[in-house]
């Protein structure tokens, strides 16, 4: 505040100046300025205004003065009222009470006035200070709508997060349902539809060296195709390699532009990340916008690593369990996996319904039927402590074994009696051709008609028979050793053959009906006399003391028919197929091997032929051989 | 003319010889292939019925020993009762000009065979 404002006094009068202004002045002792001017000043603390000026005062005058008023006394109660409408603070002056007093009043109204300044002051600054804390609440108010809409920008950010999240929980869910590696693409595709840039995926997965599956869709088809390529495949990004446009264009057959390569880290190629799958992509990106896509093409394709990690584990499992089944399949005998109460588990093609049993005993055999097999059973354990879970149980066909064994055998034996054959034909041979020829020597010297001559007759011929047999017998001992197909005449054989037998149809009529001409037929001799020699001797041997064996030939269109009938009692009709299993037998123990029909059934058909029987209780048998015949 | 026989199955040589002699052959017999080379060198046959299989020297052996020591003399036919082991073609190629199979079926059919190779017919 200014100390000269407040202690100016101002008279305010366009008059002659009251006489009571000099006693007023004269009555200062606080040393005011006092001024007179017929107007308002608006530097005055204090202004007075005389009795006879009062009504010449405009309002408009008064109120620019922000002085204290003080009016003359003795004022009419209206115009006083006029009075203090028009100041804001006024106070009577009563000029008849003296200087001294007068001026008591004065200081009063300075006060007042100083007062009233200090209010106004104190306003003025609360003014201030109101505009301040204005001005800072518009302030706040900014930093709160900012604030406020950071928030909102924010939650907005996080809301999107959370969907993004979302986005990615579901496609890892229907990553984890996909069931084959061809479904992959479409969802992949569809989980990167808002990458512009890119187009459809291509997958191609290493299989072995130099070679792979490539998954690409065509349409809405996915397509494999099986890739030969010698193309280095490692685990980093790769972009715009014309390798890879190579390898894409010839796989598909199409020219193929920039390509994205993206591999797809399994955790079963961690190690070994030249085998890792990769993501193809075709695309029109530019080097800088690689960057950004890159790390959320890491973040959309990390479920994609982790179904291809399941698939192609559950392919290759699938894949070496059909390895490992079509190989048990393949084994000729009988596999399975049971469990303690025989029910099957898993078995080989080989494993039949009436096995079911072989849990039943310990048993090292079992039998089905006239087939025998060896058991072995090795028990799977959880633990090694724990009882067998399962048990895998292998049968090993004795039957066949021993059949076989049994044919070695007797093939080893006929071929040993073939060379002791021919041994004893040559030791015979040489005495026999002595007696021959002296005989015949002998009967020069004699006088034909004489007993001695007769006699040496009958020695000559029964040696001349001796020869015959010999000559058989070294040609069948010599069929054993060579064991060598040959088109040979069927008839031929069959009457080499009967000589053998004679001591077995000796005591039967029998009725040899050779057909007329050859027939040619494929077989390694000495088994086909073989044959012929069991078919004959099984029939002599169904026949008790009488019958009639039958050898019947003859030609059926393209085939030799060779018919060896019997009548003996005949053969049970549910017996007629097993007669040719091996060891099967009706005969003493001893007596028969049971391998006869068996191993001559075998060296039939091997031959491309068949042997059958016909049989009627009471009718006797007939055992038909047939054989192709070899004619150009 | 003269006719040695190299078999060691004497009745063979006994019937053989026989024949021959009927024919009015001079007939000189060997058991074996050993004493069959001493006879042959000094008898100097016209012809030899020669066995193959014989003890200590077989038939061929002789025939091949004699060849290089150039002491064969006339025609050879020899002679096996185990047929298969030798043939013509394998008998010509050690040195005989025949081959014949035991047992004969007639033992004059044999002799005349064996004459008819020494006048030449029957090659």
């Amino acid at each position: 505040m200014e100390p000269n404002k407040t202690k100016i006094i101002q008279l305010f009068t366009r008059k002659p100046e009251p006489k009571w202004w000099e006693e007023l002045k004269a009555a200062d002792t606080v040393g005011c300025q006092w001024d007179v001017r017929s107007f308002f000043s608006p530097n005055a603390g204090v202004i007075l205004i005389p009795r006879n000026e009062l009504t010449e005062i405009r309002k408009e005058e008064l109120s620019q003065s922000k002085a204290y008023i003080l009016v003359e006394s003795s004022w009419t109660l209206q115009n006083l009222k006029r009075a203090l409408a028009l100041v804001r603070g006024a106070l009577f002056l009563d000029a008849a009470q003296g200087g001294e007093e007068a001026f008591k009043v004065v200081q009063v109204a300075l006060a007042r006035q100083a007062e009233r300044e200090r209010n106004s002051q104190m306003m003025q600054m609360m003014r201030v200070q109101n505009r301040q804390i204005q001005e800072l609440n518009v302030s706040l108010e900014e930093v709160v709508r900012e604030r406020t809409t950071f928030d909102t920008e924010s939650r907005r950010a996080s809301q999107k997060n959370i969907s993004r999240v979302r986005e990615i929980i579901v496609f890892i869910k229907e990553m984890a349902q996909v069931l084959d590696i061809s479904d992959l693409l479409p969802l992949i595709r569809r989980q990167l539809k808002e990458y512009h840039s890119l187009e459809a995926p291509l997958l191609f997965i290493p299989r072995g060296e130099g070679f792979g599956d490539l998954y690409y869709m065509r349409q809405s088809q996915t397509i494999r195709t099986r890739v030969r390529a010698q193309w280095e495949v490692s685990a980093r990004i790769r972009l715009n390699d014309a390798q890879d446009s190579l390898f894409l264009a010839n796989a598909m057959g199409r020219p193929v532009a920039k390509v994205l390569r993206f591999p797809l880290i399994t955790v079963r190629h961690q190690k070994d990340p030249s085998r890792s799958p990769l993501l193809l992509f075709e695309h029109n990106l530019s080097q800088d916008q690689l960057d950004p896509l890159m790390a959320s093409l890491t973040e959309t394709l990390q479920p994609v690593s982790w179904a291809l990690d399941r698939l192609v584990l559950e392919q290759e499992l699938k894949s070496s369990s059909r390895d490992w089944e079509s190989t048990f399949d393949e084994l000729p005998e009988p596999i399975a996996i049971l469990d303690h109460d025989g029910r099957v588990l898993r078995a080989n093609s080989q494993w039949r319904e009436d096995f079911k049993d072989v849990m039943s005993n310990d048993s090292k055999e079992f039998r089905v039927g006239s087939q025998l097999y060896a058991v072995e059973k090795y028990p799977i354990h959880m633990s090694p402590e724990s009882p067998p879970i399962s048990w895998v149980v292998y049968l090993r066909d004795e039957t066949r074994s021993q059949k076989l064994k049994s044919q070695a055998v007797q093939v080893e034996k006929m071929s040993a009696i073939g060379q002791l054959a021919g041994h004893i034909a040559h030791e015979l041979n040489n005495p026999l051709t002595g007696i021959r020829s002296l005989s015949q020597v002998l009967l020069t010297e004699m006088t034909a008609g004489s007993q001695i001559h007769n006699d040496l007759t009958e020695v000559e011929k029964a040696s001349a028979r001796c020869q015959n047999i010999i000559n058989n017998l070294l040609d069948f001992s010599r069929g054993g050793m060579e064991s060598k197909v040959q088109v040979l005449d069927l008839n031929e054989i069959t009457k080499k053959t009967l000589p053998f037998l004679k001591s077995a149809t000796g005591k039967f009529r029998s009725d040899i009906q050779l057909s007329e001409g050859q027939l040619p037929v494929r077989v390694e001799p000495h088994l086909m006399q073989q044959v012929i020699f069991n078919l004959v001797n099984n029939a002599c041997q169904a026949m008790n003391e009488k019958g009639e064996i039958s050898v019947h030939t003859h030609k059926d269109a393209r085939w030799a028919v060779l018919e060896i009938k019997d009548t003996g009692p005949g053969i049970e009709p549910d017996l007629k197929e097993r007669i040719f299993e091996p060891f099967f037998t009706t005969k003493a123990e001893g007596e028969g091997t049971g391998l006869g029909l068996s191993l001559s059934r075998d060296f039939v058909r091997q031959f491309g032929g068949d042997l059958e029987v016909e049989s009627e209780r009471g009718e006797g048998s007939t055992f038909r051989v047939r054989l192709p015949l070899d004619e150009p | 003319m003269k006719v040695l026989i190299v078999d060691d199955e004497p009745l063979v040589r006994l019937s053989l010889k026989r024949a021959l002699e009927k024919s009015g052959h001079q007939v000189a017999e060997a058991a074996d292939g050993q004493i069959g080379m001493e006879v042959w060198r000094n008898f100097s046959p016209d012809l030899t019925f020669l066995d193959v299989l014989m003890p200590r020297i077989t038939g061929p052996d002789l025939l091949k020993a004699l060849r290089s020591a150039g002491a064969v003399t006339g025609k050879v036919i020899l002679m096996s009762a185990f047929t298969g082991d030798y043939n013509l073609e394998r008998a010509k190629s050690v040195g005989a000009d025949l081959f014949i199979t035991k047992p004969f079926e007639d033992i004059f059919a044999v002799v005349k065979q064996g004459e008819e190779l020494v006048r030449g017919k029957g090659k």
